[in-house]
Order: C-alpha cells, then structure tokens, then sequence
C-alpha cells in the first residue's frame, strides 16, 4: 500500500488543484533539495487513497452530467480513502501463533464492542482488534436506534408496531412488504425478535436509554438534543467498559490484513498489522467475528456494488474508515455477497470531492446543514424539487423518515443531483427555517459544544471552506451561476424567475408548495448555488450470512468459523433499498443494526462453536 | 408510501405516550425549545484553522543535534505518520509529512496536508506542540514521530561526539519504528 501525502503549506486547496500535480515526491526526496522546494511541493488531496490511481479534477460543468448515455457519474477516485475492490486472499495458518483466544472480533465499533463484550460475558477468551487509536468507530457519533417494539420500555407503555402486543412475525410480514420481498425472511425475523432483547441486554450491560416520544427508538439517556454530536458514545464507552471488565483483550491501531484458513476450509485466524508496523498471527480456536463496517469510503466497492449509492451520493459522513476490507476478507474466502444495491443516506450531501475535496466529511460540518434547509431546489433541467421538512410538529415519524426520503429525492432526479440556490441574505431566513435533527446548525453557545470539532462550533466556518473550495459557489448574477453550476442557459434564470414570482404572490402554485412564511426571493447579489446529492452514511451489501450470522460461501454452505454483523454483513433490508427504509433501514436503523448484529454474533459465536 | 402505514400507527402512539409521560419540551425532536435563534445564528468565534503562528526565528531545539534530515514515525489514528525534520545549526523546519489513514475533515487530515503542523513544530521547535481539538490521536502520532526525528538528530550527535574520539561509527538518520509509548488512548 502506497499512501502518502506531502503537506503543502502555502498553497490552496484551489491552487494545488487547479494544478492537478502529484505529491508522490515524498519528504526526503523534497529533503534532498531544501525546505523551500519542499514547500513549494504540491499535495493534492486523498493522495493517500489506499490504492486509488491519481486522477484530475474535473471542471464543474464536466461533472453536472453522467455518461452520454444519462446512466452513470463517475466520482473522482482520489478523493476516497479507498479504491479496491479485490478480495483480500486469506493466510495459511503460521507455524507459530503470537496470540491465542476462542474469539477474535474485526473491528471495535458498535457491532464490535457488542460482539467481543457478548462473547467474552458467555466465557469465551475474546481478542477485539481495532485499526483506529480508539473504540466506538462511527457508532459514536449517531443520534438513535430505532426499534418498532419489544424493547421492555416500549412494553411498559404497551406499545408495539404493528400492533400491541409485540409480534415479530407480524413485524417481519409488514418489513418484507416494504422490501418488496427481496429479503431473506428468516434474517428480517431474527432483527425484529432479537432487537428489543438486544437493547435490553446493552441497558444491563450498563447503557441508558431513553425512549424516544415518539416511541419507536431509543437515544442514550444525557444526550437528547439535535445538537448532542456524539450522542452515541455514552452507548459506545459503557460498552467498552463491559468488554473490559469482562476481560476482553482489545489491540487498537492494529489493522486486520488477512484471514487465516486451514486446510479443511475453516477460518481458524485473523492477521493483524499491530501498531502498524508488526505482523502478528492471532488464533481464533473457536470463530471469528468481522464486524468492521461497511465501505461507505470505498469508491470502487460502491461501484460494484452499489451502484446507485455511487451515482446518487455525493459524500459520505462516516470519517473513520469504512473502507471494506472485512468485506474483501469475506470476499476473498469465497463469502457470497447479499443486500446487491442497497444503502442509506440522509439529505444534503455536498458535492465536494467534484470540486477536489474530500469524500468523507464530518457531519456536522456547517455547509451540509446550510444544503438541508428549504432553499429553491430545482433538477438540472430547471425542474423543482419538494423538501420534506424534519419538524416534528404533529408528526414525529415523519419528521425522521423526512431525512431519508429528501435523499431519494435529491439522489434521483436526471445526473444524479440536485440545485440548491439563493441569494446574499439567506442567513436572515435560517432562524425560520427551524429544521430539525442532523439539519441543525451549530453555534458556540451550545450545550456539550466542546464534543464538536473545534472549527466546526461555528457554523460560518465550513460554510467559508465551501466558499473557498468554490463548491458552494458565490457569483455576482445568476448568469455566471448558472454557467458554473454547470446548467444549460436559461434553466436557473427561469427557475429563479418563476419562484421570485411566487414569492411576491405570497403563495406558492408548486405541486409540493413551501410553506409562505419560506417564500424567500432571490434578488440580491452575490447569488449562491450549490450541487447536492444523498450523504451516504451505511452500506446495505455485505456479506451473505444466515440467521445465526454464519458467513455462507458462494456454494450455499457455511464457511466454518467466520461470523459477520452488520455492516460487514448484508442483507439487512433486502436488496435495492435506495435508502434503506423502514425506519432509515432494517427495522433499528444503523447504528442499532449494528448494536443488534454483534450481540447476535457474540451469541451465535459462543451457543455454536464453544459447546463440547 | 407504503410507509404511511406507519407513520399513521406510530403517531397514534405518539398521541398515547404524550398523554402518559406529559410532553417534554426539551426532547430531541421536540422542536420549540431544540430550534437555533436568529440571534444564536449569528454569533461568530475565530475560525481555529485560520489562526497565524507567531514566528520565532531565534529558537533552538533542546539539546545536542547535528545537522541534517531525519524523518521519524509515530502512530496515527488508522496508519502510520512520518515528520521530516532539516536541521541546520540546532535549529529544526518540518520539510515534510505523510499520512495514510487519518480521518478526514476532523482537522488532524487537514493539519497535515495544509501544514499547520509543520508550523507548530517550527514555533515550537520540537514535539510539544498544542493538541488539535478533535485530532488527539494524529496530533499524538505526529507529537511521537517529531520526537523520533529528534532523537535520531540526537543519536547523531552523539555519534559525531564519539566519532570524534575515533570510538563509534555515526549513525545513519533513518528510523522505521516508533517509540515505544502508544497514544492509544483520546
């Protein structure tokens, strides 16, 4: 792996850009010619991709339109953390062991940190790897598990989806519905059994939950408001602590490289690259556990496998890994592949990496809640486009599927993106605005602001750095916006028109008309526009497993020893589910299928391999 | 939308639970209390990637170093980070840095490729530089190989002082691990 980049002080993300250079002069080699060479050296970014072949930038009105034929948009590869999609082959087992345990858990995240605590609470000896310098993964930063019923709190106020008393055959009848049929119906039903019990068991395990009053999910307990980034890690960290206290081994900064197989077939190992720098051989004698995530953050496993996540996002908000190799592991074992097209995003992803930015952002990073508020959206033939607005209102479970349905709507339309427009006064508009959960801007004056990164407590600031990075762009007429946006002429003047006169009528004649009181006209300089597309935040393809979360291989049998949670595993809403609906995907959302998935590996591990 | 179907029974409850639990204005969701003001909108704090370094011309670095280009390793959030460091008469400039995993857009991905921590070594003249909110663990990384750079300048000193008394070879500035310490922890 070849993964550098060379610091450019001096110069603009723009300037390095617009050169379209290489830094593969690495730092001795600048060395050798003195700091002054050195720091005219050209970085450019994601430079440091995993394998990802250095590519140009391409132009802005390149990058509004897909192939000639309409079908496919092409992102711009060295902007992703990874590029790969090839199998990783697995190990023979090692002469010698350096580490020896009944489970070895991939990845120390939501799924992982359930997994390892699980497995080790029923008696296995457990060794938790981690690739990062900490636990928690991106579970951290998610705001709530949904849950449709048979959590003990939804219970208590008899509350149950479809009906009271919780049924999860009813449940699972309702989901494959929703997914129209193209699901496996035994996995649906171990989600919408086991999810309650799941939650239940993280709650005696020492996380507190909420319910929510909407009572179809669960929030950690001190972390309730829109605003409460890392709300999760009070979920994550009581977790770790559980595995901790139970004896789990947990190796962080310790990447997993490889599977081992022995001859029989049976997975019997996991190799690690600890510290970074060290190849080591842990023995799994009893199974192990891949609960690594997905490949949010590779761009060509998502070509391959999720080919819509690849048109219609425009960023993923997942910043720690996500690049797949668990994935490729299973792959390279000859693991089948489930949940084929299907992902979830929210609202508002920016269009960054077109300009040469990164593909991963933080989600909170100012510029993504300017693109989700109600703007004029329009398509790139001057088409508008509704909002779906995420106050909850009278309406609590709108408000949430609102996040996820904007998506699809920004995510479908001709290209594969969509237009957010509006002009110099648009910071009067925000306060009215008023949106919701993920869409809320930050300000320094918040409770529990310092979990935010610090140039992101201010919201202006990553608004600047879109500015700057000109992909949120800033013109004096409608005309050079319209050009730069990449828009045949005439199709945002005459959006703009129609609209302007809406708003002086006070009403709005769309089909999905903005409420009077967002009719903003857009008449005054400097105008702003800005291409948008879905913000990826889960990959629903992964690995083909059973009920028990066993890996099953390309030949319909078991592969011996490998377990895999979601979402390393596929296969949790079926496959083609745009955005991963019911509730924002698979009955728990996210970060709760993760939960539920490695409480069911760590079982399933346990109950089926350590039995004499 | 199928998913009306839902939505229809999940405000019933909702309807029910308000009634139960009274209705807590202060809940995520909830809206009339969680809603920015116009006035919270507007306040402003100095943007933290924008703050200019104070250049100090006259440092050194701590201690005995020969002249030359080290690069030391240290450990990053998800790969290794390497420091390049020239030093010219006791006085070190961070020439280069590379990474491969840190996460992006949480300021160590950007600290490192705009050089804001080469400018940080440069004023401090060595490894104790101020941590990056939000970056911990790459500030650690790029905190362990400044020092490892360092103690290369240093072991080479060393070497020369030895040399000099015709008892040791110089040692090559070349180092491929880190310290023993690990920032394994935020």
């Amino acid at each position: 792996m070849d993964k550098n980049t060379v610091s450019a002080p001096g110069l603009s993300r723009r300037d390095f850009l617009a050169t379209g250079a290489l830094a593969t002069a690495a730092a001795a080699a600048a060395a050798l010619i003195g700091p002054d060479a050195a720091h005219g050296a050209e970085g450019r970014i994601g430079d440091w991709s995993a394998d990802g072949a250095p590519e140009g930038v391409p132009a802005s009105d390149v990058t509004n339109a897909s192939a000639a034929d309409g079908t496919y948009r092409e992102h711009n590869p060295a902007c992703f953390p990874a590029n790969d999609a090839s199998p990783i082959p697995p190990r023979e087992v090692p002469a010698a062991w350096d580490y020896e345990c009944d489970i070895c858990v991939v990845g120390a995240g939501g799924g992982g940190l359930n997994a390892a605590a699980r497995a080790a609470e029923l008696g296995a000896a457990t060794i938790c790897v981690e690739a990062l310098g900490l636990h928690g993964g991106n579970a951290q930063e998610a705001g709530m598990c949904g849950i449709l019923g048979g959590y003990s709190g939804q219970n208590a106020k008899q509350f149950a989806f479809p009906s009271y008393p919780f049924d999860p055959q009813a449940l699972t009848d309702w989901a494959m519905d929703e997914y129209h049929y193209a699901a496996d119906p035994k996995l649906i039903y171990r989600l919408a059994s086991e999810g309650g019990k799941s939650l239940d068991w993280m709650a005696d395990c020492g996380v507190q939950w909420r319910l929510g009053e909407v009572p179809v999910y669960v929030a950690p307990k001190n972390a309730t408001l829109d605003h409460h980034v890392l709300k999760m890690k009070d979920a994550t960290d009581a977790m770790f602590a559980y595995g901790q206290r139970h004896g789990v081994d947990y190796k962080f900064q310790s990447p997993a490289e490889a599977l081992v197989q022995d001859d029989d077939g049976r997975i019997v190992g996991v190799v690690i690259n600890e510290g970074f720098q060290q190849e080591r051989f842990i023995h799994a004698k009893r199974a192990v556990i891949l609960t690594a995530g997905g490949f949010c953050n590779n761009k060509a496993l998502l070509d391959k496998y999720i080919p819509t996540a690849a048109m219609g996002c425009a960023s993923s908000y997942l910043t720690a890994s996500e690049t797949g190799e668990c994935f490729r592991m299973g792959l390279g074992v000859g693991a089948d592949v489930s949940g084929f097209n299907s992902s979830a995003s929210f609202d508002g992803g920016v269009d960054w990496q077109a300009e040469g930015g990164t593909w991963a952002r933080f989600l909170y990073d100012g510029m993504t809640q300017l693109s989700r508020q109600p703007w004029l959206t329009i398509d790139r033939c001057g088409n508008r486009l509704r909002y779906m607005d995420s106050r909850v209102g009278e309406d609590g479970a709108n408000a949430i599927y609102a996040l996820g349905d904007l998506a699809t709507i920004q995510m479908t339309p001709p290209g594969h993106r969509s237009y957010i427009v509006f002009d110099a006064n648009y910071e009067d508009h925000l306060a009215g605005f008023a949106q919701e959960h993920c869409r809320k801007l930050l300000t320094p004056d918040l409770e529990q602001i310092e979990k935010v990164p610090e140039h992101y407590r201010d919201w202006h600031h990553g608004v600047a750095d879109a500015i700057e990075a000109d992909v949120l762009k800033r013109r004096d007429t409608l005309e050079e916006l319209e050009a730069d946006l990449g828009l045949a002429e005439g199709v945002l003047t005459e959006a703009v028109a129609k609209w302007n006169e809406a708003c002086e009528r006070g009403e709005d004649d769309f089909m999905y008309p903005m409420p009077p009181e967002w009719l903003h006209a857009i008449t005054t300089p400097p105008f702003y526009g800005c291409r948008i597309g879905g913000n990826l935040y889960g990959t629903k393809a992964g690995l083909l497993i059973n009920d028990q979360m066993q890996v099953v291989g390309t030949s319909g049998r078991v592969i011996p020893g490998l377990y895999a949670g979601w979402h390393t595993a596929g296969g949790a809403c079926g496959e083609n589910s745009y955005i991963g609906d019911p509730i924002l995907g698979s009955l728990m959302g996210d970060v709760g299928l993760a939960f539920c998935g490695g409480y069911l590996c760590g079982t399933f591990a346990v109950e089926n391999e350590m039995g004499d | 939308m199928r998913t009306s179907k839902l939505t229809a029974v999940a405000c019933g409850a909702c309807a029910l639970t308000l009634g139960l639990s009274g209705c807590g204005a202060s809940f995520e969701g909830s809206g009339s209390k969680d809603a920015a003001s116009a006035e919270q909108l507007a306040l402003r704090e100095p943007d933290p990637w924008a703050v200019e370094l104070p250049a100090d011309g006259n440092g050194r670095v701590e201690g005995d170093v020969a002249d030359g280009v080290y690069t030391g390793t240290g450990r990053g959030m998800e790969g290794l980070i390497t420091v390049t460091l020239l030093v010219d008469d006791g006085r070190i400039q961070c020439v280069g840095m590379t990474q491969e995993g840190e996460s992006q857009s949480r300021g160590g991905y950007e600290a490192i490729r705009d050089g804001k921590y080469a400018d940080l070594i440069e004023a401090a003249q060595g490894p104790d530089i101020d941590v990056i909110a939000g970056a911990t663990i790459t500030t650690a990384g790029v905190k362990q190989a400044t020092a490892d750079a360092l103690a290369q300048a240093e072991a080479a000193a060393a070497g020369e002082a030895a040399g000099a008394d015709g008892s040791a070879d110089a040692p090559t500035p070349s180092a491929d691990s880190p310290s023993s310490d690990s920032p394994k922890e935020a």
